[in-house]
């Protein structure tokens, strides 16, 4: 079935001025901030957004506004907000977009929650790879603040909120909340012990709300239109769209933004489908981390509910599409060489097994592997994953989901490799 | 080494250096953008920058050296003045990466990864997980500017764009 796009983060990102401040406006770009902030009480714009149910854009699919509220009540250190915007789950590329070509969303997505939050400063973390779109982010913070919708006395309201670029410099971890914390004040990204939460002491040892570059861009249309014609799109597990990031073989790589319930192979179809008339072979529907799909499983709703009950994730919405010409083991080997690059180290299940599970799957590739290690590939895998609080953070278990699903769905190849004593898809 | 110590900030880099600390409560959080700008302006960061920095920031140069061999885009050794960041994660991979790295480290005669830069200084290369432009895959990232959906043949192209 053909589907339609619903653009209300991604629209006009053709247009050439689409990051200006002027076209933004002309959009009726910072109406929701003036509602906001002349209109409503903070509280009533947390209200707003919890009842929307807006779930985090990052992957993990928490409900934004009951994070707001985890925030301590009568609180006298300062609240920030950190916008994550460290986008590095491999096959993603939505948080860019917005970035590059609609600044201005994000940042009034920014204003309006630390309004909400009792924030007086907000970083906007930028992984160090992503050049161009903290260019378009530092340049929109600007044109804002010249016309005083950012900074001191906004709109001449009496609010006062200051917005910031902070760039990354080059690592994965830094996209896990408290890594990111760690790092932009300016240490290793190492993750934290939660508890304490971030909303109980995050940046600075100080009340801190995290939240994802889509999931921020969402607050705009809450406010301006209201949480009913927000929960109107999508499904009432995820209501609003989504960006679906489609990349590998296909034939139009590309940004979609569907209504949330969209069907995942409607998806595939509408960035092309599989490339020069080849077969499908497998699907990553959520970013690398995610549990790869077969064929047949990829008739499936996109929303987290419905992806989970699938056995796999909704997470970042990067779609990979994979063709009949690929060899999963060397496909698991690259995942894992990713993984094991970027554990940070500090939890020796995480260091040490993602780094010995690459080590196997590149012996199994090279055909120099045993039938005994595709078991313990799996074993290893199922060894690091971490969610029986074996690890500070979740980067053992997006090393672990794919590892014991791709040795599970694709176990025959494995074991091609172990008997041929060579990649199959390689040739003699 | 204080005798070797240049005025630092350096002299062309303390306003803009200045500007950014103003925007923590906390010196040190300026950490990863200063040694971003120093990298860009060196292509490395010296024991002198690590040292400096560190009585800049209020923090001890072992905190700084900690904090640059943790991220992948900070360098001990001198880099090209063009650097490399050749894609060569998931999307990358699935449509030809393998062949983009070897085509440009032939091309330039270094291996990708290995530090080394070009004999005149010109080009570094190294791989990259991840960039995010999976769209465009395969992809490179260097001075700031992305070239996308690259194949082999592409290569002496891109070299002779950044040379110019």
């Amino acid at each position: 079935m053909s589907i339609r796009e619903t653009r209300i983060l991604l629209s006009d990102i053709e247009h050439p001025e689409s990051p200006t401040l002027d076209f933004y406006l002309s959009g009726g770009g910072y109406k929701a901030l003036e509602k906001a902030l002349k209109e409503m009480t903070p509280k009533q714009v947390v209200d707003e957004v919890t009842k929307a149910k807006v779930r985090g854009r990052g992957g993990a699919g928490f409900e934004a506004g009951r994070k707001w509220q985890f925030l301590p009540k009568n609180n006298t250190k300062p609240v920030y907000l950190t916008c994550n915007a460290d986008e590095s789950e491999p096959g993603t590329f939505k948080d860019r977009h917005i970035m590059e070509r609609r600044p201005h969303l994000l940042i009034e997505g920014c204003l309006i929650t630390c309004y909400a939050i009792g924030a007086k400063t907000g970083y906007i973390y930028v992984r160090g790879e992503f050049p161009q779109a903290q260019a378009s982010l530092s340049s929109a913070v600007e044109e804002a603040r010249a016309k005083n919708l950012l900074g001191p006395d906004i709109l001449g309201t009496g609010v006062s909120i200051d917005i910031w670029v902070h760039t990354g410099a080059g690592a994965y971890i830094c996209g896990e909340e408290t890594g990111m914390l760690s790092s932009i004040e300016g240490g290793r990204g190492h993750p934290k012990l939660k508890p304490p939460f971030p909303a109980v002491e995050g940046l600075f040892r100080c009340p801190t709300v995290v939240n994802n570059v889509e999931t921020l861009s969402n607050v705009p249309f809450v406010i301006r239109e209201g949480a009913d014609a927000f929960l109107k799109l999508g499904t009432a597990d995820t209501p609003g769209t989504r960006i679906f990031c489609v990349s590998g073989h296909v034939e139009k790589p590309g940004v979609f933004e569907y209504e949330c319930g969209v069907n995942l192979k409607d998806v595939i179809a509408a960035a092309g489908g599989v490339w020069k008339g080849r077969k499908l072979k497998a699907v990553i529907p959520g970013g690398a981390s995610a549990h790869v799909l077969l064929p047949h499983e990829i008739d499936v709703a996109c929303d987290f509910g419905s992806l989970a009950k699938a056995g796999t994730i909704m997470g970042s919405c990067g779609v990979v599409v994979i063709d009949d010409t690929t060899c999963m083991v060397e496909t698991l080997q690259n995942v894992l060489e990713f993984f094991a690059h970027e554990s940070c180290g500090q939890c020796t299940p995480c260091r040490e097994g993602t780094g010995w599970a690459r080590k196997i799957v590149t012996r199994i590739e090279a055909g120099k592997g045993t039938m005994a290690d595709i078991d313990r590939l799996y074993e290893v895998a199922d060894n690091f994953e971490g969610m029986g609080g074996k690890t500070i953070c979740a980067l053992s278990d997006a090393a672990a989901w794919p590892t014991k699903s791709y040795v599970k769905k694709f176990r025959q190849e494995f074991e091609e490799h172990v008997r041929l004593g060579r990649c199959p898809m390689k040739g003699a | 080494m204080g005798a070797e110590i240049q005025t630092f900030p350096p002299e062309h880099l303390k306003e803009r250096f200045d500007r950014i600390v103003a925007r923590y409560p906390k010196r040190l959080a300026a950490l990863i953008p200063l040694l971003m700008m120093l990298q860009r302006e060196y292509q490395h960061i010296t024991p002198e920058h690590m040292e400096g920095l560190a009585t800049y920031l209020g923090t001890t140069p072992a905190h700084v050296l900690g904090v640059v061999t943790f991220y992948t885009m900070f360098s001990h050794r001198k880099r090209g003045k063009h650097h490399l960041y050749v894609c060569k994660t998931l999307s990358c991979h699935l449509r030809g990466a393998p062949g983009v790295i070897r085509a440009f480290e032939e091309k330039l005669g270094v291996k990708a990864g290995s530090g080394e830069a070009t004999p005149d200084g010109e080009f570094s290369v190294d791989t990259a997980e991840c960039l995010g432009l999976c769209e465009q895959a395969p992809c490179v990232l260097v001075d700031g500017q992305r070239f996308g959906n690259i194949t082999p043949e592409m290569v002496d192209q891109i070299v002779k764009e950044l040379s110019r």
